[in-house]
């Protein structure tokens, strides 16, 4: 029998996935020293790595929101409606 | 002025009708041909065809062509294509019947030139769409199909209001800009919003899309909500309110989106999620807008196409959406992981995929009007997407937990449509100017500066890593989310209590008045007329009264006086409706 590729369950690769992505992060952020601006910009263009802090911290929020919303309203047991 | 014999929809209705006399082979050709002979029609129209029928006082014109209606017609026979080719293999004819005069609807409300002949075909869809649920004969599919059925029904009667108003307003029946913010507008819009799922009018679509089958729903993501983004984009565009509603409907679907359990109901809230910037987009209403609008419909068809196909085929072969018992498929599932990933790159709008060039045009629009707030909004949307349809549904589905599933990929034909649709999402992403040719406008932008990659790339990658970083946040539970369907799933029981007291009410009330008082005095009257009138005089005097000697009594009571009070009460409508409609 074929073996199965399991690549994703072995903690190893996953360690090595992880450094990876991190790496890929800190790559993004560099990345935008690099890259020239042209015309007028946004003030909150000037702040480097400003889209990086934006887009954690709004996912942050939104999934603190969603759990809040679902444990005290919106989640309901999966035989609700047949009630 | 040339008069074509011919409208695309009209190519799906005769394929309709063909299917019913073919079989096997020729069954699976004729559905496959049905989308590429319509297509290719399309292109040859040239912009001054009409084909018109007189009816009453109008004309009746069921086709109206221009840059707009092309790239609708185009991408609904793409969507078309896929779609029929996922479900190839698919035996019996129903299901092939209602996509069939499914996508001819939509496409006949696409080339409409009228709001008369927009709204036969606009109904047309909500039934025979709904076969597309009712094939996946469960209980709750059932009960889902009917309450998807009835919500558009009432949507359609909206839509009619506010078409019969504006007719009536303007005496004109083309379908065209409308810019007063009458009644009969604020009618039209709401029939379109219902169909567009532009919340509170969309738990139609988490309710119903999620319970269609492993490929009808492939159908259902194209064309419904994107026939109402099209005939917003056409009669609406540049109304304000549409901008603040498109916003709001983005970080409305995500946060569903991260509170659902089932796969399929997280790619329905993402689809609001996705429609959403398309009413921001119409709301805009700049050229730039209306193209990102129209791009984003086209590129959003294809990817949200193939999300649907990747999870219809995980639903195909192992009968599970649940997120709690799906997981670790990427070991015997390589080409739908990878299909799949495409799409949920897509969607995200990764740099190379169609999502970044067609999306960041609306939030181009949205800067360079100085919309500061909406940008932002759509920006962190644009994160949301990530989170949810991103990474949230392919991680469960395919990684997390192993749950000891071991399927293989689906059948051939089902691999190809999800092939041919990744492909077109990695087209329009790497060479995206043959779409931007066709669109309404002429295009003046670039997606592909380096600093709109960069911060695309950081955007997206610490939503990443916000999902890993709050991962135990996110773990999943065997629950549902109610949506506002409960006003009707679970408050219509309330309301079925209080419209029955109501009615049971008023058939006593009419019960007492027309069938025992009422014919209680006519009778005595007729029969001592004279002697009643004396009474009355003695009454007016101060006289007693008499009792009367004997009184009829009536057999079948109740229906009578109902029937009677409603017919009155409906005379009264229509001679109000009559007298106000043509004075």
């Amino acid at each position: 029998m074929k073996k199965e590729f399991d690549w994703f369950d072995k903690p190893g690769n996953i360690k090595k996935l992880r450094i990876f992505s991190y790496g890929i992060l800190a790559l993004s952020v560099l990345a935008e020293f690099f890259v020239p601006a042209h015309g007028a910009q946004h003030p909150w263009n000037k702040i480097p790595g400003f889209y990086a802090l934006f887009g954690f911290v709004i996912c942050m929020v939104m999934i603190i929101v969603s759990k809040v919303l679902g444990q005290y309203w919106l989640k309901k047991s999966e035989d609700y409606y047949d009630k | 002025m040339t008069s074509n014999l011919l409208i695309p929809a009209f190519i799906f209705f005769i394929g309709a009708l063909l299917l019913l006399a073919v079989r096997g082979k020729a069954k699976q050709i004729l559905i496959l041909a049905v989308p590429v002979i319509a297509f290719f029609y399309i292109a040859r129209l040239s912009p001054d065809a009409t084909l018109t029928i007189p009816f009453l006082q109008y004309d009746l014109n069921f086709l109206h062509v221009d840059k707009l209606s092309k790239v609708f017609g185009y991408i609904f026979c793409i969507a078309a294509f896929g779609s029929f080719l996922f479900a190839l293999h698919i035996e019996g004819k129903l299901e092939h019947l209602s996509a069939l005069v499914y996508v001819g609807s939509a496409l006949g409300v696409v080339f409409a030139g009228d709001f008369f002949s927009l709204y036969i075909f606009w109904e047309f869809m909500a039934v025979a769409s709904v076969m597309l649920i009712w094939s996946r004969k469960t209980k709750r599919a059932l009960d889902a199909g009917y309450r998807y059925v009835l919500v558009h029904i009432v949507g359609g009667l909206v839509l009619l209001a506010g078409i019969l108003l504006h007719v009536h307003n303007t005496g004109s029946l083309t379908v065209e800009r409308i810019q007063s913010h009458d009644i009969a507008s604020w009618l039209i819009l709401i029939g379109f919003m219902l169909n567009a799922a532009v919340p509170p009018l969309s738990a139609w679509l988490s309710d119903a899309y999620p319970e269609g089958t492993a490929t009808g729903s492939v159908f259902l993501s194209a064309f419904t909500t994107k026939t109402a983004v099209y005939t917003m984009i056409r009669v609406f565009p540049g109304w304000e309110i549409l901008i603040w509603l498109g916003a709001f409907m983005t970080i409305y679907g995500i946060i569903y989106a991260i509170m659902e359990n089932d796969s399929r109901k997280i790619l329905a809230y993402s689809i609001i999620n996705q429609v959403g910037f398309m009413v921001c987009g119409i709301g805009i209403g700049t050229t730039m807008a209306i193209n990102g609008a129209t791009a984003h419909a086209f590129a959003h068809i294809i990817y949200k196409g193939l999300l649907w196909m990747a999870a219809g085929s995980v639903l195909y072969m192992t009968g599970k959406t649940k997120c709690t018992d799906l997981g670790g498929l990427y070991k015997t599932m390589p080409l739908t992981l990878i299909c799949c990933c495409i799409a949920a790159a897509s969607i995200s709008a990764f740099p190379l995929t169609s999502g970044f060039t067609t999306k960041t045009m609306i939030l181009q629009a949205a800067t360079n009007q100085h919309l500061t707030i909406i940008y932002f909004m759509l920006e962190a949307a644009s994160a949301g997407v990530f989170l949810h349809a991103g990474i949230k549904f392919p991680y469960f589905v395919f990684f997390a937990k192993d749950k000891g599933l071991r399927i293989s990929d689906p059948k051939p034909n089902m691999q190809w449509a999800m092939v041919f649709f990744a492909c077109l999402c990695i087209g329009i992403g790497v060479y995206p100017q043959p779409l931007y040719n066709i669109l309404p406008y002429p295009v003046e932008y670039h997606a592909y500066t380096g600093l709109h990659v960069v911060r695309m790339l950081q955007l997206l990658f610490f939503s990443g890593l916000a999902f890993f970083v709050f991962l135990k946040l996110l773990k999943r539970t065997e629950t549902i989310t109610i949506d506002t369907d409960w006003i009707y799933r679970k408050g219509s029981r309330l309301v079925v209590s209080v419209v029955t007291g109501i009615a049971s009410g008023i058939a006593r009330l009419g019960d007492y008045i027309f069938v025992q008082r009422i014919p209680r005095y006519l009778a005595a009257f007729a029969k001592r007329p004279i002697g009643i009138l004396m009474d009355a005089y003695r009454r007016a005097n101060g006289g007693k009264i008499r009792a009367s000697a004997s009184e009829p009594e009536l057999a079948t009571t109740v229906p009578a006086g109902v029937s009677v009070l409603f017919t009155i009460g409906f005379l009264f409508v229509l001679a109000f409706v009559f007298t106000m409609l043509f004075r």
